[in-house]
């Protein structure tokens, strides 16, 4: 334990600031150190003076009514003629197709963007194929890949072996 | 700033689960500007804030039934916040990699800033400040970024946040101790933060 004639470190004020309730001697020290106290409380200060800067500095908008109905980026399945894995696999051939040849149109051309129907295309399969619903699952740092040039191929390889077993995923009509 | 008033809150929660639409518009009123701050903060756009935003409060009426522990609203709105964005970057790498332009770049930022005001000195503050905190968060990591920004942004628990990311509280706090860290050693944003009291909106 700590001597109490000597100030907390930077590592025990920071601590504190994190989460208190770990660190019983730190807080008998800072109830009774107004010098310590006071360093926390400008810390504190200055986070506070952030998270209000946060919200002040985010452009106001207008809240919206609530469309309720919309399905929000949930294109239906065509029910009842084929089930939902073999959608994905005829989606993920025509993905890797399109891959494929939009891969070799950049390499050959490399100033030469896509043309506006493959570009439909891509984003109806991408909408299609993140349908599913993942709001009660996993956290959502996963996809925070630290190499971003490996990250495009990463989400590509995570689209065309989607989950299949994912329990938020409904059919039309379902 | 999200509701405080945690009592009324719940009683929404409990009548929205059980259907109540009135009940659950005023979740949406109550959360709405919250969880539009939390979209802004990641992405950086006003349009997609406010879709996202939808598409959240879409989804967590659609998974009312499903929530068990009603005084958990919060994080579990959170969750599936965290979890549209995640879909949301998720299309946006997908278009990157086959080399479709994202419109959340500088130029929708500079964009957004002189949209939300049209006082010359309002926008070149606010153009500052995120220009300060994107130096700031390019010294985090992607996870202290994130419990950083859900804890002094969104103003979630420790518990909420390890919710949220399906982590612990221990994890959490060692996160968190460091983007603090990062943040006390930070004085260029500091010198900005202290000043906001004076900038109205
Ligand atoms: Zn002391």
């Amino acid at each position: 334990m700590k001597n109490k004639t000597q100030h907390l470190t930077e590592e025990q004020i920071l601590w504190s600031v994190v989460s208190d309730e770990d660190h019983p001697e730190t807080i008998e020290h800072l109830e009774s150190c107004a010098t310590c106290m006071q360093t926390k409380a400008n810390l504190m200060k200055k986070l506070a003076g952030l998270s209000a800067a946060l919200h002040q500095m985010t452009p106001e908008a207008a809240i919206q009514p609530l469309d309720i109905e919309r399905q929000a980026h949930q294109r239906r399945w065509p029910a009842g003629i084929v089930s939902r894995q073999v959608w994905q696999a005829v989606a993920a051939s025509v993905v890797l197709a399109i891959a494929g040849y939009t891969g070799l149109m950049m390499r050959s051309m490399p100033s030469t963007l896509p043309d506006d129907s493959t570009v439909a295309s891509l984003e109806f399969l991408f909408e299609d194929f993140s349908a599913h619903d993942s709001s009660l699952s996993c956290s959502y740092l996963e996809t925070f890949a630290e190499n971003e040039e490996d990250a495009g191929i990463n989400e590509l390889l995570e689209l065309i072996m989607p989950d299949v077993n994912g329990t938020d995923w409904q059919p039309a009509n379902g | 700033m999200l509701e405080k008033n945690t009592e009324q809150q719940l009683e929404l929660v409990k009548l929205a689960i059980t259907g109540d639409r009135i009940a659950f518009n005023q979740l949406y009123s109550m959360f709405y500007h919250g969880i539009y701050v939390f979209f802004f903060t990641r992405l950086k756009s006003v349009m997609d804030a406010q879709d996202l935003c939808q598409e959240t409060f879409i989804k967590a009426h659609k998974k009312l039934a499903q929530l068990d522990r009603p005084e958990s609203f919060k994080g579990w709105l959170f969750t599936i916040a965290g979890n549209c964005l995640k879909d949301h970057r998720r299309k946006e790498r997908i278009k990157s990699f086959f080399g479709f332009f994202s419109d959340n770049d500088e130029g929708a930022l500079e964009k957004c800033v002189d949209e939300a005001s049209k006082d010359p000195a309002k926008q070149a503050v606010s153009r500052q400040f995120w220009v300060r905190m994107k130096d700031f968060e390019k010294k985090l990591s992607p996870h202290e970024r994130e419990v950083f920004l859900l804890r002094f942004s969104d103003e979630l628990s420790i518990a909420e946040i390890a919710s949220v990311l399906s982590s612990t509280a221990s994890s959490v706090k060692t996160h968190l101790y460091r983007a603090v860290k990062k943040f006390k050693n930070s004085p260029e944003l500091h010198e900005f933060v202290e000043g906001m009291g004076d900038i109205k909106k």
